[in-house]
């Protein structure tokens, strides 16, 4: 079930950037609740990002 | 769902030995009677210290570790203490252990560094490693959130801070508000997407810089980052610097709070002190008076006889006035009897005597005074007597001597009363140390100064950074419409991170927009459920989570009484607790005693609305045993009372009360 904040995600996703993946959006929110570190964090969205792109192309 | 189940205390505070308290289920409340200074406070601790390792004492400063400890199981020589919290938290049992005892070595620990403090997370009956215990602690109730789910009426009252302009409190407030509402996801979610656009931003200038067409714009872009690099290295140092001169102004802050009191300690010193050499003057006054009256007091023994004396006396100086006056008269109409016979002419008419008027002057004048009838005793004796005796004769004074000794009584008391103040005062005035407190007030003044220059120079560089990040934007703006097929990938990357920043930026404005909105609306629910004023209509939310009343007529109430700000404050926190994502436990420390009698019926009734799980600590006179069990009902889940069994030893005992008693 999505989360009041999830939900704000969402539709401001799909209001404003459609091209956004849905997926993506969770995927950086669950990177970020995971783990306290922060370079962690950031190497997986990093991550995130570079597979999203990739599937773009 | 979060809800605590039971907790164990061993020597913790005034429970001494193994002690435990077992929590109603979710839904329901558990209720914990306890007098002044049997430990309902330590048992809110004792649940923080579990959840956070901190305690907190008066004035929310921590207590010395040997204070926390039982004083009595020290002098038996057990130094330390333990405390057990377990719970239910997204569907698996967690306990957490805390154990704090002296370091190896050593016998009797005084100070802080004596002790040794140790936790362990067990999920599940699995002890966790310190790393995931950490990431157990931070979710369940990492220490800001704390303030909402284990709370004091010292603690309700800080909310008003939030409406009044932004202070250091109410930042931190706001900071935990946002905290309960699962804003740090986002705000940290788009911290670190700031950082990877950064990261792909770099990259994306590098590549820029190895085509001869982009190589131009590429430089200057390279400067931009760095620069922006660069500043926020600056901003960074200088925010650390608020954060220090912040801290520092606290301390100052703190301090002259203490010198406020100790300056209220030497002023009531100072006047005790003189009210009490006021009253020994009057004691000396009142004593004299009373050696004085107690010189005649005797007197009223004899008092009777001499006073029937004097009547005696003063009786016998009328008979003899009187005969005295009878004697005068009769002589000086003899001396005018004989005056007439004598001119043969009427002294008194001036007319000659007739031969019968001479006939009855000559018989009259003839007739003897006193001394030829035979006077009495001498006229003065009696006189005198009555003289001596009025002069013995004292009005009585033993109802004044009373009146004096009872008055010197009392100031007697009055005097032990102020000594003993005095005495009080003294040990509160024990270490105080002015010319510290003269070095707190310039610090305060000092880092005020700072805070202002601090202050302008983020503004500067923030106002530099937006600059650069338009020049950023720009010119990577300029190196898009070259087309470089080369870097295609890289440029995908920076705009779908750029667009995730901008989409993360929005959620964060609008997340909190609809949090304030519905944070008013279960508020002011809540609000006017609790209120016992009809004219009220609604709490209205200001940007810093502050609630004002707002009455029917859609005008703002400017000032609110102590009673209101509670209730206010309570049903703040209502509407967070129903707004956050997840539910937990509410433990209140004696809330109860700014609010009537309505108002405490209403807040008891409502209590399984305000969270998942209450537990009330309070005492009996506070909020009335039987109105609880009237007004929660089948909501009660468990009593309990906090008995005394020495002044340093409180036993927690269960009451027969309460669905799961």
């Amino acid at each position: 079930m999505m989360t009041e904040l999830e939900g704000v995600l969402e539709r401001i996703r799909e209001r404003t950037f459609p091209d956004i993946p849905s997926d993506l959006v969770r995927d950086v929110l669950d990177a970020q609740r995971s783990s306290q570190d922060q370079s962690a964090v950031v190497r997986r969205i990093a991550e995130l990002i570079a597979l999203n792109s990739e599937k773009d192309s | 769902m979060f809800a605590f189940e039971r907790l164990d205390l061993t020597d913790f505070g005034p429970y001494k030995g193994h002690q435990s308290v077992e929590f109603a289920p979710p839904g329901f409340v558990t209720v914990v009677y306890g007098e002044n200074m049997r430990g309902k406070t330590t048992l809110l601790n004792a649940m923080r210290y579990a959840l956070t390792g901190v305690v907190v004492g008066r004035g929310s400063e921590k207590p010395a570790t040997r204070l926390i400890g039982n004083w009595e199981a020290a002098e038996e020589g057990r130094f330390g203490f333990a405390v057990a919290l377990r719970f239910a938290y997204d569907g698996k049992t967690y306990e957490i252990d805390r154990i704090c005892r002296p370091r190896k070595g050593v016998q009797k620990p005084d100070t802080d560094d004596d002790y040794e403090h140790e936790m362990f997370v067990v999920r599940d009956n699995k002890t966790l490693g310190p790393e995931e215990s950490a990431l157990v602690l931070s979710e369940v109730m990492p220490d800001p959130v704390v303030r909402f789910f284990l709370f004091d009426a010292e603690l309700l009252q800080e909310y008003e801070t939030l409406l009044r302009d932004q202070s250091d409190m109410g930042r931190g407030i706001q900071k935990a508000i946002e905290q309960i509402l699962g804003v740090p996801d986002l705000t940290d979610s788009r911290a670190s997407l700031r950082r990877v656009l950064g990261e792909i931003q770099e990259r994306y200038s590098k590549a820029a810089g190895k085509n001869a067409k982009s190589q131009q714009i590429a430089n200057t872009l390279r400067q931009s980052l760095e620069r922006r690099g660069l500043l926020q290295k600056q901003r960074l140092e200088q925010g650390e610097e608020l954060r220090r001169l912040t801290q520092e102004r606290k301390k100052a802050r703190d301090a002259l709070r203490r010198y406020e009191k100790a300056r209220n300690i030497i002023d009531e010193k100072s006047r005790l002190a003189q009210e009490k050499s006021n009253l020994s003057e009057e004691l000396d006054r009142k004593r004299e008076q009373a050696r004085s009256l107690f010189e005649k007091a005797w007197l009223w023994a004899v008092m009777p006889p001499l006073e029937a004396a004097a009547d005696a006396a003063r009786h016998e100086v009328d008979a003899e006035r009187k005969r005295d006056s009878r004697e005068r008269i009769g002589a000086e109409l003899r001396r005018l009897a004989a005056m007439s016979l004598q001119k043969d002419t009427c002294t008194l008419c001036g007319q000659p005597l007739a031969e019968s008027a001479r006939t009855h002057l000559e018989a009259r004048s003839g007739e003897g005074g006193p001394e030829s009838a035979g006077a009495s005793a001498s006229p003065t004796t009696s006189a005198a007597r009555l003289a001596d005796l009025s002069g013995l004769i004292e009005p009585n004074h033993l109802p004044g001597l009373l009146s004096v000794l009872g008055e010197v009584e009392q100031i007697r008391i009055r005097i032990s009363q102020k000594t003993d103040l005095l005495a009080e005062v003294d040990q509160q005035a024990a270490g105080m140390d002015e010319s510290a407190l003269r070095q707190d007030m310039a610090s305060l003044e000092l880092a005020a100064t700072q805070i202002g220059l601090q202050e302008d120079g983020i503004a500067k560089i923030e106002k530099a950074m937006q600059e650069n990040e338009a020049a950023i934007t720009r010119l990577e703006k300029e190196v898009d419409k070259l087309n470089v097929p080369e870097m295609d990938g890289i440029r995908r990357q920076k705009d779908l991170a750029a667009n995730l920043v901008s989409l993360f930026d929005k959620a964060v404005e609008e997340y909190r927009e609809d949090l304030r909105r519905k944070i008013e609306q279960d508020a002011t629910q809540f609000f006017l459920e609790l209120t016992t004023e009809h004219d009220y209509g609604a709490l209205r939310i200001n940007e810093n989570y502050g609630l004002t009343i707002v009455h029917r007529d859609g005008r703002a109430i400017p000032i609110r009484s102590a009673g209101a700000e509670h209730v206010v404050a309570l049903s703040l926190i209502a509407a967070l607790q129903n707004n956050a994502p997840v539910h937990g436990p509410v433990v209140m420390d004696s809330p109860f005693g700014r609010l009537d009698e309505q108002h405490k019926r209403r807040v008891v009734r409502c209590l399984p609305q305000l969270a998942s799980q209450v537990t009330l600590l309070v005492y009996r006179s506070e909020v009335d045993p039987q109105v609880v069990r009237q007004e929660l009902k089948g909501k009660l889940g468990r009593e309990y009372a906090i008995n005394r069994i020495s002044a340093r030893h409180s036993a927690i005992e269960s009451e027969s009360g309460g669905a799961h008693g």
